[in-house]
This record gives C-alpha cells, sequence and structure tokens, in this order.
C-alpha cells in the first residue's frame, strides 16, 4: 500500500507550514536563531494542533546544518535522516505504552551517551499524560538538570494531569484549537494539490465539524476524496457525518412554526427513510434552534454561529417565526427528548411525540406552558369582557364605536357612579353586595395582575389585605398592621390599585383602608346603635337599612 | 458475502467500495453504530477483499485467501475481542494492546494486508486506547485497523481524530421491508410492521418474523389494549394479569403497545395511513381513534413510556403496570 492518509502525507515539515500557531513557531524560531534553547519543553493542546509535529520540526531544527532563518533546511542529512524517521538521535516514545518507571530508568541510562551524528538528542515524550507517578517522579532530576546535548519535548492532550514539579522545569507552549479559517485556507492548498474540487461551503462544513482539529478535519476531507471521483460535494459531506442538511433543519422549524403536526410527521417519516440515525438529529435539531435562539438575541452573530452567510440569512429569517419563549420552550422539549431517546427502543416515536408537543402547546403539562395558556386566556377574557361593555353601550348610545379601547372605561364610569350615589334604595343594596361579590371574585387576579406588572413592593402590601366590605362605592380593605395599611393608604399606591380594580372587575371604587380592630369596632358600634335604638323606640317600630 | 448484501447502509458501502476503488484505503477506521446493522460482516468482508488474490471489489470467495477468511483461519485477519476473565469486568487492558503492538510490527505472512478488526472498542480501558494512539498514527505498513464500537462517545476524541469514522445507521425502514419481502418471502403488510418494530435493525426483524408466538402475541397485546378502554375499572386492571405472566417480555410488549397507541395519534392528526407502524390494523386504529383525544393519546404514550423506564429502575412491577393501565383507562 502506497498510499499514506492526507495527514500523515501532509505533516508540515517546517514551522512556516505549522497552521495556526504562530505564537509558539516566532518564539520557538527566535530560540533557535540567538541559540537560547531550552532543554525542556511542553507542548500542550487538543487533539491535532499539530503538537507532534512541532516537536519533529523542532528536533529537525535544532540539529539542522544549514538553517535558514531558523527554519531548517529539509535537505541535509540530518533533515533527511529525521523526516524519514531513522536518525537514531531523535527518539520518539509513546509514553502510553512504555509509562512504567522502568522505562524512564531505561532512559535514564540512555541521556548519558553522546549523539552520534547531531548537535542534540531530542526525545520526544508523547502521550506523556499517561506516565505513573512513579515514572513521573523518576524523570524529574533528568529534567532538571541534563546534560548539555539533551532536549526534552513532552507532548500531550492532558496538561492537567502532568504533575506540578514537571511543569515548573518545562518551558510550556498552549496550542490553540485552529480556527475554520485557517482549517479551510490548509485544505484549499491540499485540494489544489490533490486535484480535488470542493466549494467554499462543504470545506467550511468540515471545518466545522472538526471542532479545531486540522487532523479530525484532513480526516474527514481524506474520506471524501476517497469517496468522490475527484469532486466533493456538501451533499456527500453532510450524509458522510451523519448532519442533517440545513435545508431539511430549516423546513421541519417551519413546519413546527406554523403548528402544522402534519406536515411535521411527514417529514420525520421522510427523515427515518433515508436512515438518518434519531439520536443524532435530535441533537442537530437542538442546535438549530440554539442558532435560532443566539439569531434572536444577539442580531448580527455570523461569527458566534459559525455558519454560512446563506444560512444565516435563513436562519435569520426564521427567527420572525419565534418568539424567544417558545425557542426556549421547543429546546427545552427536544433536550429531554434526547436524553429518553437514548435508551428507548423505538426513538422515532420518542422524536414524533416532542415534535408534536412543539406544535401543540395544549399537550404540555409543565408549568412555563400553563402560565402561557393562561396568559392568553386572560387576554381573551378581558378582550372579550370588553366587547361585552361596549355592546351595552353601544345599546344605550346606539351610535357605532370604533374605537373600542378609548371607550372602554368611560362610559363604564359614567353609568354606575351616579348609581352608587343615588339613593340608599334596595336595588342598590343588592348592586352593592353584587359589586362585593365580583370584587371578591376578582381579587386574586387583581393582586397578580399588580404583581405581574412590576408593583413587587406594594404587592407584598396589598396581599395581606382582605376586603371586607362596600359602601358607599369605597371598598373596605381590612389590614392587620399599620403600616402595612399607611404604605397602601399612600395616594400614589391607592391610584394604582384602584386602577387595576376598575380595569379588571369593570366598575370604579374607592380604596378605604382600616385596621382590623376599627372594622371590628365599626360593626361593634353599628350594633350599638341598633341596640341603643331599640331600647329607646321599641323593636317594632326600628328597620335596619345600610 | 459481499458489501452489497449488507442491508440500508448504502452509503457505507459506496464509500468503501470508491476508496478500494481509488487505491486510498486508510490504515485505521473507526465503524460505529447501534448492534446488529452490520458492522462486524462489513469489516470482515473488507478484510476479505483486500487480501483476495482477484483483487475486486468484493472477495472473490473462491481463493484459498477467501476461502480461508471465510473459515476464519486467515494468518493475516485477526480479530480480536475483549477476553473473558474470570472476577474482573471484561475489558481490553492495556497489555492486551501492547501485545497487539508487538504483533503489528511483524510483517504479513502472505502478500497481502494485514487487518486487525477490535470487536467492541469501547471495552477497551482508557490506558488501552492511549497506548493504542502512536501505533494507530503511524502504523508499520501493510496493516490495517479496524475498531468496531456501537457507542463512538467512549473513545477518546484522540482516537477518534487519527481514525476515519464509518457511521452505520439504522437501515432505512424500506430496506428491511424490501429485504423481507424480496429474501424472506414476507407479505407486504407484515414486512411493513416487521420493518417498523425492528428499529432499523435486520436482526430484530427477523427474530420476529420467526417466532409464530411473537405474533400471536402482538395481536394479543394489542386487542388487549384496545380493550382496557371498554371494560370498568376493575376489569382494567384484572389485565394486570397478562403483564405478570409475561414478564419476561415486557420491553417487547410495552414497545407494541406504544406503536398502537402513536398510531392512532398520527393517524388523528395526518389521517394518512401509510404512516402507520401497525398498517395490518388500519382500519381498527381508524375505527378507535375517535374514542381519543389527541391529548389523551399523547398521555398515554408518556406513561407507557415512563413505565419501561420505571421497570428498568427496578420498581415494583405490578405497581408500575398497574398505575400504567389506570391512566389508558383514564385517557
Amino acid at each position: 500500500m502506497s498510499y499514506i492518509a492526507l495527514y500523515r502525507e501532509w505533516r508540515p515539515k517546517t514551522f512556516s507550514s505549522i497552521v495556526g500557531q504562530e505564537h509558539i513557531t516566532q518564539i520557538l524560531k527566535n530560540q533557535i536563531k540567538q541559540q537560547r534553547i531550552a532543554h525542556a519543553y511542553l507542548f500542550c493542546g487538543t487533539r491535532g494542533t499539530g503538537k507532534t509535529s512541532t516537536a519533529k520540526v523542532m528536533a529537525k531544527a535544532v540539529n539542522c546544518l544549514h538553517p535558514i532563518d531558523g527554519e531548517p533546511c529539509g535537505e541535509c542529512e540530518i533533515c533527511r535522516g529525521i523526516d524519514n524517521g531513522n536518525m537514531i538521535d531523535v527518539i520518539e516514545i509513546d509514553a502510553a505504552s512504555n509509562n512504567g518507571v522502568d522505562n524512564i530508568r531505561e532512559l535514564r541510562d540512555d541521556v548519558k551517551y553522546l549523539p552520534s551524528k547531531c548537535k542534540y538528542k531530542v526525545y520526544i515524550i508523547d502521550e506523556v499524560h499517561m506516565l505513573s507517578t512513579a515514572a513521573f517522579n523518576a524523570l524529574l532530576k533528568t529534567l532538571e538538570e541534563p546534560p548539555a546535548h539533551i532536549i526534552f519535548i513532552l507532548a500531550t492532550t492532558e496538561y492537567q494531569k502532568v504533575p506540578a514539579t514537571i511543569l515548573s522545569r518545562c518551558q510550556r507552549f498552549d496550542f490553540k484549537r485552529i480556527s475554520v479559517p485557517d482549517i479551510v485556507s490548509r485544505l484549499n492548498t491540499i485540494a489544489k494539490q490533490e486535484n480535488v474540487s470542493i466549494d467554499d461551503k462543504t470545506l467550511n462544513l468540515i471545518a466545522r465539524s472538526a471542532d479545531g482539529a486540522l487532523r479530525d478535519a484532513l480526516s474527514v476531507f481524506d474520506q471524501c476524496i476517497s469517496i468522490g471521483n475527484g469532486s466533493v460535494t456538501y451533499e456527500d459531506v453532510a450524509s458522510m457525518l451523519g448532519i442533517t442538511t440545513d435545508e431539511y433543519l430549516i423546513k421541519l422549524a417551519d413546519a413546527v412554526a406554523e403548528n402544522d403536526a402534519s406536515k411535521c410527521i411527514i417529514l420525520i417519516d421522510e427523515l427515518i427513510n433515508n436512515g438518518k440515525d434519531v439520536y443524532q438529529f435530535i441533537k442537530d435539531f437542538t442546535m438549530h434552534f440554539r442558532d435560532l435562539l443566539v439569531c434572536r438575541i444577539g442580531g448580527a452573530a455570523v461569527d458566534v454561529l459559525n455558519i454560512s452567510q446563506e444560512t444565516f440569512d435563513r436562519i435569520r429569517e426564521q427567527t420572525k417565526k419565534f418568539s424567544t419563549e417558545s425557542i426556549m420552550r421547543n429546546i427545552n422539549i427536544l433536550s429531554a427528548a434526547e436524553a429518553d431517546a437514548k435508551w428507548v427502543s423505538q426513538p422515532r416515536i420518542i422524536l414524533e411525540m416532542a415534535v408534536l408537543k412543539m406544535c401543540k402547546k395544549e399537550l404540555d403539562a409543565d408549568l412555563d406552558s400553563l402560565l402561557v395558556r393562561v396568559a392568553k386566556l386572560e387576554n381573551i377574557i378581558n378582550s372579550k369582557g370588553v366587547n361585552t361593555v361596549v355592546n351595552t353601550v353601544t345599546q344605550d348610545n346606539s351610535d357605532t364605536v370604533k374605537d373600542v379601547a378609548v371607550k372602554k372605561e368611560k362610559p363604564v364610569k359614567e353609568n354606575k357612579k351616579p348609581d352608587v350615589k343615588k339613593n340608599k334604595t334596595v336595588d342598590n343594596k343588592q348592586d352593592n353586595d353584587q359589586h362585593f361579590k365580583d370584587i371578591l371574585k376578582k381579587w386574586p387576579d387583581v393582586i397578580n395582575a399588580i404583581n405581574k406588572e412590576g408593583h413587587k413592593i406594594l404587592y407584598s402590601n396589598i396581599v395581606q389585605g382582605k376586603p371586607a366590605g362596600l359602601s358607599d362605592g369605597a371598598l373596605i380593605l381590612e389590614f392587620k398592621f399599620g403600616f402595612v395599611k399607611k404604605q397602601v393608604e399612600n395616594s400614589e399606591n391607592k391610584k394604582i390599585v384602584e386602577g387595576y380594580i376598575s380595569s379588571i372587575c369593570g366598575f370604579d371604587v374607592r380604596l378605604h383602608c382600616k385596621l382590623v380592630d376599627e372594622v371590628a369596632a365599626d360593626k361593634q358600634q353599628g350594633d350599638d346603635i341598633v341596640k341603643k335604638a331599640e331600647t329607646i323606640f321599641g323593636k317594632d317600630i326600628i328597620e335596619v337599612e345600610e | 458475502m459481499v458489501l452489497d448484501d449488507i442491508v440500508g447502509q448504502k452509503n457505507i458501502v459506496r464509500d468503501i467500495k470508491n476508496s478500494l476503488l481509488n487505491k486510498r484505503i486508510a490504515h485505521a477506521y473507526l465503524f460505529c453504530g447501534p448492534d446488529g446493522v452490520g458492522k462486524s460482516i462489513a469489516a470482515s468482508i473488507l478484510a476479505m477483499t483486500l487480501n483476495c488474490k482477484a483483487k475486486g471489489l468484493d472477495p472473490c470467495g473462491r481463493c484459498p485467501s477467501c476461502i480461508r477468511a471465510q473459515s476464519g483461519n486467515h494468518p493475516d485477519i485477526i480479530h480480536f475481542r475483549a477476553k473473558n476473565r474470570s472476577g474482573s469486568k471484561q475489558s481490553i487492558s492495556v497489555d492486551d494492546i501492547r501485545d497487539l503492538q508487538a504483533d503489528m510490527q511483524k510483517k504479513p505472512y502472505e502478500n497481502g494486508v494485514k487487518v486487525y478488526i477490535i470487536h467492541d472498542a469501547e471495552k477497551m480501558t482508557e490506558q488501552a486506547q492511549n497506548a493504542l494512539l502512536k501505533v494507530l498514527e503511524e502504523p508499520p505498513e501493510k496493516m490495517v485497523i479496524i475498531l468496531l464500537t456501537y457507542n463512538m462517545y467512549s473513545i477518546l476524541s484522540t482516537i477518534i481524530s487519527r481514525c476515519r469514522v464509518m457511521k452505520f445507521t439504522r437501515a432505512p425502514e424500506r430496506d428491511i421491508e424490501a429485504y423481507l419481502i424480496d429474501k424472506a418471502g414476507v407479505s407486504a403488510e407484515q414486512a411493513r410492521y416487521l420493518a417498523a418494530l425492528s428499529d432499523g435493525i435486520l436482526k430484530n426483524a427477523l427474530d420476529f418474523m420467526d417466532s409464530d408466538d411473537l405474533k400471536a402475541a402482538r395481536n394479543e397485546i394489542i386487542e388487549l389494549s384496545r380493550n382496557i378502554k371498554y371494560c370498568d375499572k376493575i376489569d382494567a386492571l384484572y389485565s394486570v394479569e397478562y403483564f405478570i405472566n409475561n414478564k419476561d417480555g415486557i420491553d417487547k410488549i410495552l414497545d407494541i403497545m406504544m406503536s398502537f397507541y402513536r398510531d392512532m395519534m398520527i393517524f388523528k392528526e395526518c389521517a394518512d395511513k401509510r404512516l402507520l407502524i401497525n398498517l395490518d390494523k388500519a382500519g381498527m386504529i381508524q375505527d378507535e381513534c375517535p374514542k381519543y383525544t389527541v391529548g389523551s393519546l399523547y398521555n398515554i404514550i408518556k406513561s407507557i413510556k415512563e413505565t419501561a423506564r420505571k421497570i428498568r429502575l427496578n420498581v415494583n412491577y405490578q405497581l408500575a403496570i398497574e398505575s400504567m393501565l389506570l391512566n389508558i383507562w383514564e385517557g
């Protein structure tokens, strides 16, 4: 097999071809130019960011016979020897399989000997985090004071597993994840060399799926080349990665936005018939809603989302169809479905249920959606209440009413107030009782409304009050404590409460606050007066009216 | 066996064939996907093809190499599995991998390619996985490593990045249907629900097809679910007996119930028979579904799903079933 995987074939041979780690290569080059080479380096960073490659280039650069501005020449005997892997002075150790203290002791014994051809003997210890504690400790002395001809390069993906004593003896270099544009441009170079035609959108998809690791990107790219015949299409890559295409996600989300359950089910059927993994799809769909959310909050955020401009425009178009709450709700539903889909044997049903739930809010029994539904109902009721009142008004005035909102309250005021004031007839008493009952019924709504609209302090006070009665168009509120009563009695607060009562109950009242004792005393007093009257006039003559 | 015999993995088959055609076979593969979709078959076929004397895109099945591979004693095709150790959990330890590495340094015995197929790669311990890294990155010549796993997320990302990842998906139901109709001689309606119940895994569908008991049981379960609605509360609770007698197959039973209620819900929403799982019961589903609301069906399915979960968590079996029956009755 003469074929070698792309990521091995294209392993960087010079500092300048290491992608996205200029902050490291520049330092190393300068060190070589100024002959200030450290004896121990620690390279850390996630997979596929160039640690081992940099270590190999470094080994060449320090030993190269004709270095060019800190770069290895790549032509001298030594450079070629290292490239072919047959230079005995550059020793690559796989710490994961040689992780015992004995392996390190062997290494210590070898360190004493001078290099055979090169200036420096370079030990590259890869996956160094797998060394045992004893092995690390055995390495400490050598690492601190190695012979002059020794350079250690430790490479690891998990530096937090390396003891602090090792860290402090090395020059540490952190390799960054490689940015999407850097990966794309590298892939582009390779594509040209390999005579593969591929568009930027597809390269972007590969780069994004790689999550900052160039080797991952190259693996995928390699696979794409192997599959295709000289050209790689977006659909190929998407199907290979098992990713659902953006078009499909947008289509399904549209159907969700329109609450079209039947269309959603048909779309899912299509998905299943294409053999997509439901679990992976739920994840993708969650990500789509996350993108919508970011888009909705952030406005312009192409960089955050890491998606093509074209898709971004479509997503932004779609955000208009969702409210922030409904996006959050959908994300919640999907993440619950994701957890279920892991263990259930028919993940398809889970997905279908999740989508139905997204389309039909009434299936949802949790608090958030109930609140949404209650608020909706309240709105309807309120607007209906307005309508009925308006109707009576229109009947009374027998003319057309165009501006409902404006006319809503005023006519009521005019109608009711005179009623209350007119006379202390029996009718009026019934009216009064009726109103009081209404108020009692709607009192919780009033309090809630006050709470919701942000009058938190007032709410905390008014909630302690209890409607005790209605007389002369004044609602008597009973309070236990004087200071609470004072707070509510404050003229501003009074106005607010009166406003809410009139808008919710549909008629105006004044607010009259009293302490519990006062109310009781009033009653007592009332009773006393009646009794006194009785004793004076005799029971038969007196009729008590309120 | 040839690659095309693998049901429902068109993309994988195409990818492997094209890489053979382009002579770009990677040195390391990671096959991942649920159990029973054909990972190990695909790996075996690839190994055979690479060693086949005919050098085609599929193994010829006649050359000495293929014959030996089929009988499982080809010296260059090594199937590596977790060893059964007494006492400890089944796993692939770092020592196993070190032995493997030593073996990898030897050249192939025949003039072909050495193929290592590591089954259940997720059973490798973390150390073992780390020990594999270097050899995965720069393997000796003429060698291919194929890792098989059902769960890609238990493999180190450093391994994944070194491998060519092949994602085996659940087969499209259509493909399973076609296979059942063509190769197993099943009627179209039966094939439809077998495919739907198989969850995209051919093996499940075949198991279900071969057993008459399962079929009879399915009818019984659907009949039982249907009746819950008609009897009074006490009678509904009596049907718990059936569940107690069939405790071993409860997962399947709940699956079937779930599919039945799901069908009614979908039918109510879409009124399209093609979307049903229990296609053979379409008439009955059509008759039944007006008796439920979408909301109640939704709650029933949820309750069945929850019951399945609870039974896994080892709650009191009878109580769990009874509460589910009551939920259905009320629904």
